[in-house]
């Protein structure tokens, strides 16, 4: 009933990729034995879910939208508050704390308009479906969260280097 | 066929409806089911994804354009998605747990269990008893295909003497073994729950693969029994029955109190037609059939249609037990991701001298994996009572300890107080796909059930805290709920016609010929999944009507 599909243009911008790829990786990081969401690929299960046709899915234009400002507004607060550049040049605790604050609505420098705990919770939830969907959804990498989760069969470890070679799916 | 008008349509081809259509075919009568969706086959729910079956609900209506419209405690209607409707032949059942044990007496004679109902709710007596169902609970279990045993502990369901389920329990989860040994500490005694779910070979289905897809997923296997492979294929085969899809039933047509057929279109923007026939069986999920009765202006004179909706009390805690492997123990088990099996029913009456709460209610036991595919918990992903919905360094331990250690999530099944403020109504703004004003819901959660969820993951906790648990989700049962799958009430059934909607043959008390067999008809909730009771009860109500 469906296919994998061919690869399609990219909704967002490498510039909006690199912002959402930052915050994915604070709310799921990886670590030496574990895959965190940069392993895991997620913002490319986001882009190919925005660059989805919204008639597919219901929510797909309003997350579209939440997105555009989100992020617009998230890297100008993160350029107010560290006064060097945005989103992708903030080390991963200041990332960390700026996401506490979006969690309970309490980011410093966004616009009334976006609402931060339901940009928050978006986020993190299309962060966990980009390291736990199928990968035909073009996140969860070779499977890398499966396999070494075991939720798919049993847990292997995981090895960073070799995680590109060793593993077809 | 179609010429002649049946002795009896059958709304809805779910749990009830196809049942109905299997007894009465059965007895010589001629039956038209109306059902509002397609047929389902493999097809649909090939291959297996989390992402496009639950995250992003493929089988079931969505929110944006087929709500309920909520109001809680803040009293602003709200969009409520319905999880538990699955518009297809054979319904529900199609995508459900086939979680099937049944009520029993303390369900169905509930003032004698619970000594302190408090005043503002309405707890009443079914007037049925235990003994009355018996006969068909079995001949229930037996027909869908339900795996388990009989007699297992002395909290479980009473059975008939010598009575047994057509197979045995599916094997076992390989936390079963160490959890029964924490429970038996406390002098509790958890059993192998029955499921609708094939052990071995029955009725030409295989048994089931633990596949890790059980209930939002098709069994493309069949080896879970639903109506479409139980109940419909009986039906079919006597040739006096007839399934029409896509008709959706707007109103029931009446008359100087009878009920002389039913109206339906075939397509959202088309005619209503008119279809007739002397008798009339309802079963299409108690809101829904609320909402037919109201569209339908069913003769109301007690201010009853609608209302006593009732939501079982519901609770979940999780807890992950450190230095315990995980639960993957080869073959001879379920793999951690399988069905789960055990059932708790420790606390369905509840005599504990520390708190006034009297009737109760059951644990479904699972690894925190078992039936819950991994987005769907890790979006969950607690790290105690004051750490639910975790991320960043929190959400990799909580994964690490997902991945290396075994644990257990309780999902509480409990007794909610029947209030005539929990109710349904027509929204008088939203419509669904069809045309027809979509039910608004009206509900908030007694003290007494608040308490009572609390009270049961309590207990739980501590037994498994003295197994080397450590809390991770602590869930309780809150004020507000936006909807939940164990849906009864609405269309109360009793003796006394001036304090029920239908009769004890489900027959509504001012139109007669109007059947109504989803779970509407409970008096109370009960305090178990509805779905045997409500299977047995259509047996019950298609072998006494005349």
């Amino acid at each position: 009933m469906r296919l994998l599909h061919a690869p399609e243009p990219s909704y967002l911008s490498d510039e909006q990729r690199a912002q959402a790829a930052v915050i994915f990786e604070a709310l799921l990081p990886g670590s030496a034995s574990a895959p965190g969401a940069t392993d895991a690929g997620a913002v490319d299960y986001l882009d190919a879910l925005l660059t989805r046709d919204p008639a597919s899915y219901y929510e797909i234009q309003g997350w579209r939208d939440l997105y555009t400002d989100g992020l617009a507004a998230l890297d100008e607060a993160a350029r107010q508050a560290n006064g060097r550049g945005g989103l992708a040049d903030m080390e991963p605790e200041e990332v960390t704390a700026l996401l506490g604050q979006l969690q309970r609505g309490e980011a410093p420098g966004l616009p009334e308009s976006v609402d931060q705990k339901r940009l928050f919770n978006t986020m993190r939830n299309h962060c966990i479906e980009g390291c736990f969907a199928d990968p035909r959804w073009r996140g969860n990498r070779h499977a890398v969260m499966w396999r070494w989760l075991g939720s798919h069969g049993p847990a292997e470890e995981f090895n960073r280097a070799g995680a590109e070679v060793s593993h077809g799916v | 066929m179609a010429s002649e008008q049946p002795d009896a349509i059958v709304v809805g081809s779910g749990a009830g409806g196809a049942t109905a259509a299997r007894v009465l075919t059965s007895r010589g009568m001629r039956v038209t089911v109306l059902e509002k969706g397609d047929w389902a086959t493999a097809e649909d729910f090939l291959p297996l994804d989390e992402l496009h079956f639950h995250t992003q609900k493929a089988l079931i209506p969505h929110v944006n354009d087929d709500p309920n419209m909520y109001v809680g405690v803040d009293g602003t209607p709200k969009p409520s998605e319905r999880w538990w409707i699955a518009n297809m032949v054979g319904g529900s059942t199609m995508i459900w747990d086939a979680n099937l044990p049944r009520y029993s007496p303390e369900d169905m004679a509930i003032t004698k269990y619970m000594p302190d109902i408090p005043e503002d709710a309405s707890m009443v007596d079914w007037p049925w008893t235990y003994e009355d169902f018996l006969p068909y609970f079995e001949r229930a279990e037996h027909e869908w295909g339900v795996s388990g045993k009989a007699n297992q502990a002395p909290a479980q369901e009473p059975m008939s003497p010598g009575y047994e389920y057509p197979m045995p329990p599916l094997r076992l989860h390989a936390a079963t073994e160490f959890l029964i040994e924490a429970f038996g500490k406390a002098g509790w005694q958890p059993y192998l729950g029955p499921r609708a779910i094939n052990s071995q070979v029955y009725d030409s289905r295989p048994a089931c693969s633990f596949c890790g897809f059980n209930q939002f997923y098709g069994c493309a296997l069949n080896a879970r029994g639903n109506a479409a492979n139980t109940m419909i294929p009986r039906a079919l085969a006597t040739g006096r029955c007839e399934l029409l899809t896509r008709h959706c039933v707007t109103r029931l047509v009446h008359e100087g109190g009878r009920v002389t057929g039913v109206m339906y279109k075939t397509e959202p923007d088309g005619e209503e037609q008119f279809m007739g026939a002397p008798r009339v069986f309802v079963s299409v999920q108690t809101i829904e059939s609320a909402r037919l009765f109201l569209l339908s202006e069913i003769p109301d004179p007690n201010d009853m249609i609608g209302h006593y909706l009732i939501y079982h009390v519901k609770g979940n805690a999780d807890l992950t037990f450190p230095g315990k492997p995980v639960w993957d123990f080869g073959p001879a088990y379920q793999p951690r991701t399988g069905i789960g099996s055990l059932q708790v029913r420790d606390l369905y009456t509840i005599e504990d001298s520390s708190t006034y709460l009297s009737k109760g209610g059951k644990f479904s036991v699972y690894d925190p994996l078992t039936t819950t595919t991994p987005i769907r918990l890790i979006k969950t992903a607690s790290m105690g009572r004051d750490k639910p919905n975790v991320w960043g360094e929190d959400l990799a331990d909580y994964l690490s300890e997902l991945r290396e250690q075994g644990g257990v999530s309780f999902s509480f099944t409990g007794e909610a107080m029947s209030l005539h403020d929990n109710r349904v109504e027509l929204d008088p703004d939203r419509k669904d796909p069809w045309g027809m004003p979509v039910a608004r819901t009206y509900y908030r959660h007694h003290k007494y059930d608040l308490d009572l969820s609390k009270y049961a993951l309590e207990r739980v906790c501590e037994i498994m805290a003295d197994a080397g648990g450590e809390l991770r989700r602590f869930e309780p049962q809150a004020e507000d709920n936006p909807g939940y799958g164990h849906v009864q009430g609405t269309l109360r059934a009793g003796s006394d016609p001036g304090s029920s909607v239908l009769d004890e043959l489900c027959e509504s008390h001012t139109v007669k010929g109007l059947h109504v067999l989803d779970a509407a008809w409970m008096p109370t909730s009960g305090a178990s999944n509805p779905t045997i009771t409500l299977i047995a009860n259509a047996y019950r109500v298609c072998e006494e009507v005349q």
